[in-house]
């Protein structure tokens, strides 16, 4: 990075403000669990962020793969669909990194909706998990309704 | 005016109005932070027809803007009242706004009992006896939730009874919340869709399903499980639903004590309790069902994010994704 302070230097920056100076003047309960939550979300971001245009291109590039393997079995209009996004060249725009893996993402479900071929089912289940283990965002992953890490602790809550 | 304030000023004259004691007063009200779905306001209520010392300790309970559940406050009265007195210890409603037109939103108000919620107290610092014996009682009391009478306790006029395709009806609850919160495409959940779909079991019996039963929703006094809490996603369908939930293996640390209890402890306690069998082979199904809805429910808080309605932001639920499939047997 040569423009300074970079991203992750001003979203990792911003949640140190937030710790340091603001948390400690939050009294409410609410407010202060979701200010954990917001400087939780920007220290994972700021540590992730420059990994999700490879993430990206990586995801539809495999699941690009994953059709083409199947290629004989797609359906007509989906075997078209998949030469059409296989001949795209979003180059390192962000954004175009980003509409390009929505199309193929499109693409897969439909696929799969439309009735996966049997010789896809297992790849692309394999292919989820490896999503699952590279995603490069994955720093607080919680139940739904589970609170900020930290701030689970046992408490008195009432009905 | 500050939301405090406002929701101070309308609660006050909402109790007023109920009590017909103008001279009513609503103290130390306070949003908590506990309560995802719903906003829960704590506060004291001060008036003349009080218990001795003349304050309730109440709760107002109002739909947020934005949340991660989109239910009805109407239905869990309803159902609230009719466990009232039943073997199942529920919270005690007072009043029920349903369209918001006291607070803005859609309301109830219900007494504040006293109790302490711990998500983790199966895996907590208590003696294993103890946590055993908090384990029997969790199991107890979704026993006799499947064992309510829902007929007599008139649950027939307020939720709507599936029968036997109630797996069916989960699917395609799931699915129309899925459409109508996805913000991208979701080729994994369309394949677990498919599964449901091509698998689903028939009930063998129609009971009241909590849906939402953990140890996050009861309330603790001592080692007793004194309060079944959350019952906004309780309606009528297969016990083996809870059964399934309960045993989600993702959620393990939260029902499950290692080498002490676990699924097959809690199946044999839950027939003894019931009269009734364990359809295994259902409850896996049931497993499959809960991690599509924990997807769904987390893509609901996304899109209320977006929208910029809810506070919190969720990671997309890859990690629930693998361990469905993992279930799936793909």
């Amino acid at each position: 990075m040569t423009v300074r302070p970079d991203v992750s230097e001003q979203l990792a920056g911003a949640a140190r403000i937030l710790r340091d100076v603001v948390a400690p003047s939050v009294s409410g309960a609410y407010p202060a669990d979701i200010l954990a939550g917001v400087i939780a979300t920007l220290d994972a971001v700021a540590t992730g962020w420059a990994d999700v245009p490879a993430f990206l291109a990586w995801d539809a590039a495999a699941t690009l793969a994953l059709l083409d393997a199947v290629g004989d079995d797609l359906a007509e209009e989906h075997g078209a669909a998949r030469l059409a996004l296989a001949a795209e060249r979003p180059g390192p725009d962000v954004r175009a990194v980003a509409a390009h893996h929505t199309r193929v993402r499109a693409l897969l479900a439909d696929v799969v909706t439309a009735g996966p071929p049997p010789a896809l089912v297992a790849p692309l289940a394999a292919h989820a998990r490896e999503r699952a283990a590279r995603y490069p965002l994955d720093a607080a992953q919680r139940m739904p309704g589970e609170s900020t890490p930290g701030q689970r602790a046992p408490g008195r809550r009432t009905a | 005016m500050p939301e405090d304030d406002a929701v101070l000023a309308r609660l006050q004259a909402w109790v007023a109005e109920e009590l017909g004691d103008p001279s009513a007063r609503v103290e130390g009200l306070r949003r908590t932070s506990a309560g995802f779905s719903r906003e829960n306001w704590e506060f004291d209520l001060v008036h003349g027809g009080a218990l001795p010392g003349g304050r309730e300790a109440m709760i107002a309970r109002r739909d947020p803007v934005g949340s991660v559940l989109e239910t009805d406050r109407a239905v869990e009265a309803g159902i609230l009242r009719a466990l009232a007195g039943s073997a199942v210890p529920v919270p005690v409603v007072r009043w029920c706004d349903a369209t918001g037109a006291r607070l803005g939103r859609p309301t109830i108000v219900m007494e504040r009992a006293g109790g302490v919620c711990d998500w983790f107290v199966l895996n907590g610092p208590r003696p294993l006896a103890e946590r055993v014996g908090i384990a029997e009682q969790l199991c107890d009391r979704l026993a006799d939730i499947h064992r309510v009478d829902w007929r007599a306790a008139g649950l027939g006029g307020v939720l709507e009874d599936p029968g036997a395709k109630a797996a069916h009806r989960a699917v395609d609850l799931w699915e129309a919340e899925l459409r109508r919160v996805q913000a991208e495409p979701q080729p994994e959940l369309e394949l677990i869709l498919g599964w449901l779909r091509e698998h689903a079991p028939e009930a063998g019996v129609t009971t009241l399903v909590h849906a939402d039963f953990k140890p996050g929703n009861v309330l603790l006094e001592g080692n007793r499980v004194s309060l079944v809490l959350d019952w906004e996603l309780a309606h009528l369908g297969d016990p083996m639903e809870d059964l399934g939930w309960v045993t989600n293996p993702l959620r393990a640390r939260e029902h499950r004590i290692e080498g002490a209890w676990g699924p097959e402890e809690l199946f044999a306690r839950w027939e003894q309790r019931t009269g009734w069998r364990v359809d295994r082979d259902a409850v896996r199904w049931w497993n499959v069902l809960a991690n599509l809805k924990l997807c769904v429910i987390v893509l609901t808080g996304t899109r209320a994010f977006l929208d910029g309605r809810f506070d919190r932001v969720h990671q997309p639920p890859l990690t629930l994704v693998r361990v469905t499939l993992d279930l799936m047997g793909v």
